[in-house]
């Protein structure tokens, strides 16, 4: 579906920064599967904005304020058009988790199937995803049941962990936010050695009326089938990924894609409030042909 | 990019630069002693020590030689290793400053830095200087400008690559308005300089030709020199690549390109001083020049010249320390929470 996503990050600081630079992870991916029309972020106060793609192949803005500022606005505007069709139906049975480690794909997913600073795959870690797969030997089933796992048994509550939690406090907590629980997904699937990555997005939930809360983006995980490249599955939602997601960028956990980044000189008494509306242009748009995504 | 490597960036250029000046200077006026009928003392001391006063260093020659003699002065510009403006001084600084910022220069433009630098060191750098003057400055002049040429064919035109245009063209400049005060004891205190007798007219054409210009004059002019054009062209052509006014438009240019603001604008005092100094250049009549005194209005534009080049260090290169009260934190990340 055709969409476009409005994203607004606003920080206020109770006394005026200085030398202010940051990074944002905010410009939509542009490929078979998700088609970018166009992306604008705007900064306030102005400032030259530059870009480079970063090791993940995702699309950093840079931008610095060194002159003392009260405020700071940033404000992405993208339309995008995304694939409606499934990648896979939930039936279908791709390939078996043995033939992976005897890939040589499996030299791309090197970052993707170790521990990072959220995500970790202790011995613990990887009793419990056995215990969730059981028999199981299909790599597109064995994601879902440990992604239908983490829906049930884990709560969806916001304000109950901050931006900073990791996913061994989350196992504690049982209850988190979307990025909890890509991160649980992350540590499951990777401590039995399915290559397993980090999306940040948004997600389209209905029309504005129908707004339950405050929107902000949202986070999703893809694993890797042999054969069929990277796949969306969101815990968060218990689905896979359709064309209700607009993707950004991925990375080994949230460290490697917040969707702003940064460091100032000043005051530690600030505020950040965060606005994002997607809304739909079109339903039935979608991209013309489904490709392996790598 | 680094300051520092800015900084090595403008400065190499800027020694390359002032090393093949220095060649042209030394090697014109020694081909006009051939066109002396008599060389005694004063005959020599009136023709060298203009040039050495021209360059501003007669303290430093005074105390390290008696007289002023061909020989003197030119081991005083060539291979004196005391004066930080000869072509061997030059030369190394040079490459030393290349060395530091190896990563932004390509293998070859290194490679022939490299190579005049030990050409220098060596004992067939005053061989070829005993046997034959002329072809030695030759040297020295092809290999800047295959420096230059090197760097204009392979270099990315990155903010690196406009401080080093930056730096050639403030040197080229200085250099030419230098080159045309050797002539100041023809320059009288208000009006335009004058032509004495036909020795003066050879100084005048071995000026010219010391910067290249002497086609060009020829050209424009006629083969008959007259001063006041002469300052006219190598002052204020707009078309004449080496001339004073077109250095400063390709400085503007260049300063504009590192920070990315339009032309007719400035974002730090380089670009303000530099644009006004290009005003007062283009918006000009030989007549106000003359009337100021060309002599005196060449020591302006040097002063000026200098004060832009201390600008663009002030504005780039220079970082004062970070006063300690205020901390580096971390700014606030937002939490990815949607639901459907």
């Amino acid at each position: 579906m055709k969409l476009k996503v409005f994203h607004r990050t606003h920080y206020s600081y109770a006394k005026p920064v200085h030398d202010s630079f940051n990074e944002a992870r905010l410009q939509p991916t542009d490929n078979a599967e998700q088609i970018r029309h166009s992306f604008i972020l705007k900064v306030l106060p102005s400032t030259r904005l530059k870009h480079y793609l970063d090791f993940y192949v995702n699309c950093v803005h840079l931008f610095e304020l060194t002159q003392p500022h009260n405020e700071l606005t940033v404000e992405a505007t993208s339309i995008v058009t995304t694939c409606n069709n499934l990648r896979l139906t939930a039936e279908e049975r791709p390939a078996l988790l043995q033939e992976l480690s005897n890939s040589s794909e499996l030299d791309r997913c090197y970052d993707f199937l170790q521990g990072s600073s959220y995500v970790d795959v202790s011995p613990e870690t990887w009793r419990l995803a056995l215990d969730i797969i059981g028999e199981e030997t299909d790599v597109w089933q064995i994601a879902q049941l440990i992604m239908q796992y983490i829906n049930r048994e884990f709560r969806y509550e916001p304000n109950s962990t901050y931006v900073h939690t990791t996913m061994a406090e989350v196992m504690k907590l049982r209850a988190g936010v979307c990025q909890d629980f890509a991160h649980v997904m992350l540590g499951l699937c990777r401590s039995i050695k399915l290559p397993a990555r980090y999306v940040s997005g948004y997600l389209y939930n209905g029309p504005v009326e129908q707004l339950k809360g405050a929107q902000a983006s949202h986070a999703w995980v893809e694993i890797y089938i042999t054969g069929h490249g990277w796949v969306g599955l969101d815990p968060t939602n218990n689905q896979p990924v359709d064309g209700h997601y607009v993707k950004i960028g991925v990375g080994r956990n949230y460290g490697d894609v917040p969707p702003i980044r940064g460091t100032y000189r000043g005051t530690q008494e600030r505020k950040l409030t965060v606005d994002v509306l997607v809304s739909l242009i079109d339903e039935l748009a979608t991209t013309p042909a489904i490709a392996i995504a790598v | 990019m680094l300051s520092r490597v800015a900084n090595g960036l403008y400065w190499m250029s800027r020694y390359i630069e002032r090393a093949e000046n220095t060649a042209r200077l030394v090697d014109v006026n020694l081909q006009l002693l051939l066109n002396f009928r008599n060389l005694n003392d004063s005959t020599l001391a009136g023709h060298w020590m203009p040039i050495v006063q021209s360059t501003g260093e007669e303290e430093m020659f005074a105390k390290l030689y008696p007289k002023a003699t061909g020989e003197n002065v030119s081991e005083f510009f060539v291979f004196q290793d005391a004066n930080p403006n000869s072509i061997v001084s030059c030369i190394y600084l040079a490459r030393e400053n290349a060395r530091t910022v190896r990563d932004q220069i390509t293998t070859e433009f290194w490679g022939e830095l490299n190579r005049i630098y030990l050409f220098l060191r060596s004992p067939g750098a005053h061989a070829l200087w005993n046997q034959s003057p002329y072809d030695f400055f030759l040297e020295i002049r092809n290999s800047s400008l295959l420096l230059q040429g090197l760097a204009d064919a392979t270099i990315v035109r990155n903010e690196g690559w406009y401080f080093m245009v930056a730096g050639r063209h403030i040197e080229r400049g200085d250099k030419t308005s230098r080159m045309l005060d050797v002539r100041q004891a023809s320059m009288p205190e208000n009006g335009p300089p004058m032509l004495a007798n036909q020795a003066d007219a050879l100084g005048w054409s071995a000026m010219l030709r010391s910067c290249s210009a002497w086609d060009a004059y020829k050209a424009l002019h006629g083969s008959e020199v007259q001063p006041a054009l002469v300052a006219e062209f190598l002052l204020l052509s707009e078309d004449f690549p080496r001339s004073v006014r077109f250095c400063v438009e390709q400085l503007n240019q260049a300063l504009r390109r590192i920070s990315g603001v339009a032309a007719g604008h400035f974002s730090n005092d380089a670009e303000k001083h530099a644009g006004r100094l290009l005003a007062e250049l283009q918006f000009c009549d030989p007549a106000d020049i003359f009337d100021h005194g060309l002599h005196h209005y060449i020591d302006q534009i040097q002063a000026k010249l200098d004060a832009i080049s201390d600008d663009i260090f002030q504005a780039y290169i220079f970082q004062p320390f970070q006063p300690d009260s205020d901390n580096e934190l971390q700014q606030q990340e937002e939490q990815q929470q949607q639901i459907r």
